[in-house]
């Protein structure tokens, strides 16, 4: 009988080491398989669909590349190949970096353009022979960090200064970099526009005279198809052959009497100028050589600043920031009939009598703007009564075959950079500052892509006062986790001997 | 399950465990919320992804006795013997240890009305930031679940959790090992006269180690972009350990001899 007990017991046994085996089986293959499908399910999404299932619900759509650059890779041929390469490793950590506004949107352009343009990252410390591959004429000047586009064997690089706007007050008063928009955008279209479509134009920027830089002009003449260099003011100083557009924009020092006599040949022979100063008390700088130049154009900068003294055109108390209304002829050029300007020298017509050259005003003050002069104390003396102040002015000749243009602004709140920096290039006077250029040289299908402003995380200052930072300091990081654990030790005291 | 949950969500408030990870989670995201704002700026979607990087901190605090202290009380045999779905206690206290969680996040939504009180920025960013937020915490809740679900000792459970998701968050810089690794040991041995192939070999396997990274994978959340497949992989990732700990826990049950 027991022996029958012990024999039941032991088949007993060994079916449920049987059942426990099948069970552990069913077990492990079970798990296999879950994770098997999960892998599966997820290499699928990633690779399938990940790209598709992306949204940018970014305020302006920092990481996506806009309707007007999709529209033009859209618009080129399916054979194309255009490669945007990164002269470094693929930045991985790119948090609270100026990789974080570039990597993502690099990404965009590849994922959206069916083929035609490829990102690579090539750090040259890891192949060597790559600046030699891509540069081998040492042209470029290619190097370790840089970002170049390629495209029928040309290249154009971008630097990561050029993908951004800073801040040019802080930079001036602090010596940093503070970026205010993101132009990485901009920057890469129109490297991919140019170098696909080629230059139409060339500009010269006139350097050397203690000007400001000029890259955000220049990011707005490539964007119209508009190849920019610098011409370096000296002795020997003669515009090229190739100059379409000679630029004088922000100097602080007057041109040389070579230089004049060279820009009024190159005025007499049917060359475009434009030519933007402003009021600097520090700098009360005389542009008589230039102004010598300028009369050819009939057109003169004077040595004094607008003071706007109507309400409704002021935009400070002492009226040196003001709106300047856009005289009719050129007020489809913008958005709106006024520009902001501030610290503005008048522009006048000349005296010559004749009647062959065209003037016409495109900027304006109120009729009831003065005239004064400021001293390096500050010390005002008025110049000229109240009347209607010219801050812009075209001129032309009339009835020759290649006349020449002129645009003159005694303001350089069209196309310094701290401007175009501050206010994007969707703003007002940089659609009036497009505008002329492109009356200047016409270009057809220009693809223009706004700048897009940072986010901006600051708060107001009044309520975020040193004393509302204490309290909160107090309670969010002193008195709330003190009761909390407060109350767990009581919790744990009570309960304890429970 | 809601009655599991229930008992699970109170017992956190019934020790000095749930009160501790609350303190914590204040302290840590009332300094990363001042730091900024005397800085005269906030960024919440900023506060709330550095927030994510002390998951591996509150997580293993939160889940470690949720399945350790029932083996160590021998209360655990109340999933066998009472007519109870397994799956269902590990859900429920899955979803307890969320619900914490969620309880810890009204620190950053006290935090988003200071914000806007001072004129600050609340965008899709902080929307995404949270998404990331609840998603990476329900990855992590379940690791830390598993882990609790394999020892009897709350303390081996924190260590066995905090060290995979130590290992997670530094998935990075471990496949940045792993790349020049494998490319150095092909290097020496089968691609001697290809070195090119023992990098991209190298670079494959360090693609492949960082695929694996939830946070490397969420960042753009932050900025308003939102992507499906990460909020999947992490979901679904969850879902794998929690029917691991549910395995783990049946195993158990046909396993008594």
């Amino acid at each position: 009988m027991s022996k029958d007990i012990r024999s039941n017991d032991k088949k007993g046994m060994d079916a449920k080491d049987s059942r426990f085996g099948i069970l552990k089986m069913y077990s492990l293959l079970s798990v296999i398989i879950i994770v098997a499908i999960v892998l599966v399910f997820n290499v699928f999404v990633d690779k399938i669909l990940g790209d598709k299932l992306v949204f940018d619900f970014s305020s302006t759509g920092q990481n996506s590349i806009s309707k007007i650059s999709q529209e033009y890779i859209d618009s080129l041929p399916d054979d194309t190949h255009i490669r945007i390469i990164g002269l470094m490793e693929r930045p991985v950590n790119i948090n609270d970096t100026a990789m974080e506004y570039v990597v993502p949107l690099l990404d965009d352009y590849q994922n959206k353009s069916n083929g035609k343009i490829t990102v690579e990252y090539l750090d040259p410390a890891k192949y060597p022979a790559i600046i030699n591959q891509l540069d081998p004429e040492g042209v470029y000047d290619l190097q370790s960090g840089m970002f170049l586009v390629t495209a029928n064997g040309k290249i154009q690089t971008i630097a990561q200064g050029d993908c951004f706007a800073f801040d040019q007050n802080y930079l001036q008063n602090y010596g940093a970099y503070v970026p205010v928009a993101n132009t990485v955008e901009s920057a890469f279209t129109n490297a991919i526009v140019n170098l696909s479509r080629g230059y139409s134009h060339k500009a010269y920027f006139v350097t050397g005279l203690q000007e400001p830089s000029h890259q955000q002009f220049s990011n707005v003449l490539s964007a119209l198809g508009i190849e920019s260099a610098d011409l370096v003011a000296s002795d020997d100083f003669t515009v090229p052959d190739d100059c379409e557009l000679l630029i004088i924009n922000g100097i602080n020092v007057d041109i040389s009497t070579q230089m004049s006599s060279a820009i009024q040949e190159y005025l007499n022979n049917g060359g475009k100028i434009f030519v933007a100063v402003n009021y600097n008390n520090q700098i009360p700088e005389s542009f008589d050589n230039l102004n010598e130049a300028l009369h050819v154009m009939n057109l003169n900068i004077e040595d004094y600043v607008i003071q706007e003294n109507d309400p409704a055109y002021m935009l400070d108390q002492y009226g040196f920031q003001s709106n300047m209304a856009i005289f009719s002829d050129f007020s489809d050029l913008t958005s709106t009939n006024v520009v902001r300007s501030h610290y503005t020298r008048p522009v006048r017509q000349f005296d010559l009598p004749y009647s062959y050259i065209i003037t016409t005003p495109v900027i304006m003050t109120s009729s009831s703007a003065t005239a004064v002069k400021i001293n390096e104390n500050l010390e005002m003396t008025q110049y000229d009564n109240a009347s209607l102040y010219t801050a812009g002015m075209y001129s032309t000749f009339d009835g020759t075959s290649n006349p020449p243009e002129a645009y003159v602004f005694g303001t350089t709140d069209l196309s310094s950079d701290e401007y175009i920096g501050s206010y994007g290039t969707n703003d007002a006077n940089v659609m009036l500052l497009r505008g002329i250029i492109k009356k200047l040289l016409p270009t057809e299908n220009a693809v223009v892509v706004p700048t897009k402003p940072l986010s901006n995380f600051s708060v107001d200052n009044q309520k975020v006062t040193a004393t509302s930072v204490n309290v909160m300091t107090a309670v969010l990081m002193v008195i709330v986790p003190i009761a909390l654990i407060a109350v767990g030790v009581i919790v744990f005291a009570k309960r304890k001997n429970l | 399950m809601t009655a599991v949950f229930k008992r699970e969500f109170l017992s956190y408030f019934r020790s000095p465990v749930g009160y501790v990870a609350l303190a914590l989670f204040s302290f840590l995201s009332g300094f990363q919320f001042i730091n900024m704002i005397s800085k005269g700026y906030i960024s919440i979607s900023s506060e709330i992804v550095s927030l994510s990087s002390f998951f591996i901190i509150i997580v293993p605090i939160i889940t470690m006795g949720l399945l350790s202290e029932d083996k160590r009380r021998g209360t655990e045999i109340l999933f066998y013997t009472t007519p109870v779905n397994l799956f269902d206690v590990v859900f429920g206290k899955f979803l307890a240890a969320f619900a914490l969680f969620a309880i810890m996040f009204v620190n950053v939504i006290i935090h988003m009305i200071i914000t806007l009180c001072c004129k600050g920025k609340v965008d899709a960013g902080v929307v995404g930031a949270t998404l990331v937020f609840f998603f990476v915490a329900a990855l992590y809740i379940s690791i830390g679940l598993f882990a609790s679900s394999i020892t009897d000792s709350q303390i081996v459970s924190a260590i066995i959790s905090f060290v995979i998701l130590l290992v997670i968050s530094l998935l990075t810089t471990i496949s940045q090992f792993a790349q020049s690794g494998v490319a150095s040991f092909l290097g020496a041995t089968f691609c001697k006269f290809d070195p090119a192939k023992a990098q991209s070999a190298g670079e494959k396997v360090a693609a492949a180690l960082r695929w694996f990274n939830p946070l490397d994978k969420t960042q753009d959340f932050r900025y308003g972009i939102f992507s499906v497949f990460p909020l999947v992989f992490c979901l679904s990732f969850a879902l794998v350990f929690i029917y691991l700990t549910f395995r783990k826990l049946d195993k158990k049950r046909w396993s008594q001899k």
